[in-house]
Parts: structure tokens; C-alpha cells; sequence
């Protein structure tokens, strides 16, 4: 039964790393590419090496874009965690199945407002930060 | 002995038409030459092949000395750091200082790692400010460039390519996107960097005038040739109109404006 746990969380949390993996790398592709070739080749012009030309051009314009798209995945994550809880019988999912199913409507519903508190509580430090970099 | 010297240069992007078919010339210390030349007639990569943003397909380019078609790629970040460049869409870090962006000509002489970390010493830095000085931004050393406007972004392209200490530059259209009054501070600006410091510049240029007021010479090109190649007295209607081909006559050109100013 100890193992099970184990086993099923790993399993949610697979399944979350996998989807933010996929999405990540498309968004910071996209974001790159985004960057333009113009000031690589300025710098390529001035002598600057690979590594110069990635930290010092692509990196500072990239930035501010990539921070933003992993803030979006930190935010979709937690949402998503609580269905991947139910399905996996783990985590505040799995709590709010309990007492939903023991027909403890008080208590599923605490659970419920507690998730809507977080979500609210994460997308405004999130935008905050937004506001800030960009 | 001539600083930069092109020998029967060829560049084919596809094997039908040639961007470039056998370009000579030759260019001294100082010169101040401007290229024009209908759209399309090889401007922008002959300015390329010089510092080999486009590997060229056959001849020989000299620059100081050294045959750059051949050097390898350490020997090829070095001859670059030589030559600066600047761009008609000024081509800089908008996300960054002007500060940032005008020490980013620094970076050929750093290694990986001090250039990655953006470590520059304090002579570089006094280097920078006093290009910026130089070129009136003093007052925006510490703004971003997104902020800055068209004429002032080219200025940090200047005070770029300045910090490098090149012995030559190479413009590609610098005031093509600028209004008459920025692009006159922006022409000015090269030529005193020309006269005062001795350094080469190359100019491609769409203004027929700009390029009769400001350059020693002038080297007209159509179709990947050499059309025309002497002093700005040379260039009569008849030339230009060589050079632009035959509805020149219909164009918006005023080489009157010679006598002007």
C-alpha cells in the first residue's frame, strides 16, 4: 500500500513533466525565433564568439518572454495537479474525492475554496512579476 | 599601400545569375567611399563579403595585409573585430542599455567566458563613454534602446562599431530609415569619424546626392559589375543613368544639389 503511493505520484507527476516538457520547448523555439537575426548579426560582425553572441543577444531579448511562458506553466500545472490528483488518487485531488464521496459536502467544499484561493493567489504573483520583467 | 583590395570577387547564391560577377577595386587608409546602385544590384552583399557575412564564390579579398577569403575561424573573429559595421535597422539590443550595447563591440577582443559574463575592464568602459560622448548621447547612457529614437539608435550603431577600434567601417544604407535631419547629423558623423580618425569607410547609400556631398569617391554598381568607379566630379547625369539603368531619366535625382551647401 506504502508503494502504491509512491507509484501513483510519480505517475502525476510524470504526466505533468512530460506536458510542460512538450509545451516549454515549442514556446522558447518560438520565443528564439522571435529574437530576429538582426543583432546576432551585428555581434557575429564585431568578432563576437557563439557563446558571446547567445548570452549577450539572444538570452537578454529572449528573456522576459520565456520567463513569462514558464509562469504560465507554473500556473496551468497547479490547476491541472488537482484532476491529476483525483485520477491518481493523490494529493488535494485525492482529498477532495474522499470527502466528497463520504458525502462531506462541508468539508469537499473547504477543499474546493481552498484550490480557487491558490490559483487566484499564484496568477496574481505571477502577473506581478510579469509586470515587472516585461 | 592599399587597406582593402577586392580582386575579381564572384558570389553565386544560385548558379543561374550572379549576385556579384568579378568586382575590383581597391580602397586607401581614410577614404571615405560610397557605393550606390539600383536595389538588388549587389550593394549589401558586396559589403557583406568584405567581412565575410557571405563567404564569397571566387577571387581574393586583401585587408590589411591579410587574404580574408582564406583565414580560419579564430584568425576570421580577429581580422572582424578590424572591421566595424553598421546597419540600416541599427541592429542592436533593444532589451539593453546604450552603455551595454556600445561595449557588445568589445566583445571580439574577450574571451568566452568574459564576454558571456559581460565583464569589461575599466578602460573599456571609459572607451565607451567617451565614444558616447563623442557622438552627443551622454544623456542616454543608461537609457534602453527601445526608448531611443531612430537617429539616436544609429548614433549607438556608430559608437559601437567606434569601440572596436576598426581600421575600417562598413555602412550598410545607415540613413535609409532616418529623416533628412537625423540622416544629415548620422553623414556628418562619418565623415569626421573618416577625417579626424583615419578611418576607411565604406557606405552603401540610396541618395544619389548624400553620396555626391559626402563622399571622395564613388563606386556605382548594377547587376553584380562595377559600373562606374571615380570622384564624385565624374559622376555627370549621363553615369547615373548608366548606373540606374534607363528610366533614369523619370528618377528623383538632384545632382545639382553638388553646388548646394
Amino acid at each position: 500500500m506504502q508503494a502504491d503511493i509512491f507509484v501513483k505520484r510519480r505517475n502525476g507527476y510524470l504526466a505533468l513533466f512530460f506536458g510542460s516538457l512538450g509545451f516549454l520547448t515549442r514556446a522558447f523555439t518560438e520565443t528564439i525565433d522571435e529574437v530576429g537575426s538582426n543583432p546576432v548579426e551585428a555581434l557575429q560582425a564585431t568578432g563576437a564568439g557563439y557563446f558571446h553572441i547567445i548570452f549577450q543577444a539572444v538570452l537578454p531579448s529572449g528573456m522576459p518572454q520565456m520567463i513569462s511562458w514558464l509562469l504560465y506553466m507554473i500556473e496551468t500545472n497547479i490547476r491541472d495537479a488537482t484532476l491529476v490528483g483525483i485520477l491518481t488518487g493523490t494529493g488535494i485531488g485525492f482529498s477532495f474525492q474522499l470527502y466528497y464521496h463520504r458525502f462531506d459536502y462541508h468539508a469537499a467544499s473547504l477543499v474546493v475554496i481552498l484550490i480557487v484561493i491558490t490559483v487566484i493567489a499564484i496568477e496574481s504573483i505571477s502577473n506581478m512579476i510579469r509586470r515587472v520583467i516585461l | 599601400m592599399a587597406l582593402l583590395e577586392l580582386k575579381n570577387v564572384t558570389k553565386y547564391y544560385n548558379s543561374t545569375a550572379p549576385a556579384l560577377a568579378g568586382v575590383s577595386f581597391a580602397v586607401r587608409k581614410g577614404e571615405f567611399v560610397s557605393i550606390i546602385g539600383p536595389s538588388g544590384a549587389g550593394k549589401s552583399t558586396l559589403l557583406r563579403c568584405i567581412n565575410r557575412m557571405i563567404e564569397v564564390t571566387g577571387g581574393e579579398i586583401y585587408f590589411d595585409g591579410v587574404m580574408s577569403s582564406k583565414v580560419k575561424k579564430k584568425d576570421l573573429r580577429k581580422l572582424r573585430t578590424k572591421i566595424g559595421m553598421i546597419f540600416q535597422h541599427y541592429n542592436l539590443v533593444d532589451r539593453l542599455t546604450v552603455i551595454e550595447n556600445v561595449l557588445h563591440g568589445r566583445l571580439g577582443y574577450k574571451s568566452t567566458m568574459a564576454g558571456v559574463l559581460g565583464r569589461y575592464s575599466r578602460e573599456e568602459k571609459m572607451q565607451a563613454y567617451g565614444v558616447i560622448q563623442f557622438l552627443g548621447l551622454h544623456d542616454q547612457v543608461y537609457q534602453r534602446c527601445d526608448q531611443l529614437s531612430g537617429g539616436q539608435k544609429q548614433r549607438v550603431g556608430i559608437a559601437r562599431a567606434l569601440v572596436q577600434n576598426p581600421k575600417m567601417i562598413l555602412c550598410d544604407e545607415p540613413i535609409a530609415s532616418l529623416d533628412p535631419n537625423a540622416s544629415r547629423i548620422i553623414m556628418d558623423h562619418l565623415k569626421n569619424v573618416a577625417t579626424q580618425m583615419g578611418i576607411t569607410m565604406i557606405v552603401n547609400l540610396h541618395q544619389v546626392n548624400v553620396a555626391l556631398k559626402y563622399a571622395d569617391r564613388i563606386i556605382g554598381v548594377n547587376q553584380g559589375r562595377i559600373v562606374f568607379d571615380g570622384s564624385p566630379n565624374e559622376l555627370t547625369d549621363g553615369r547615373i543613368a548608366d548606373i540606374y539603368g534607363s528610366e533614369s531619366g523619370e528618377l528623383i535625382i538632384e545632382p545639382g544639389e553638388r553646388n548646394a551647401s
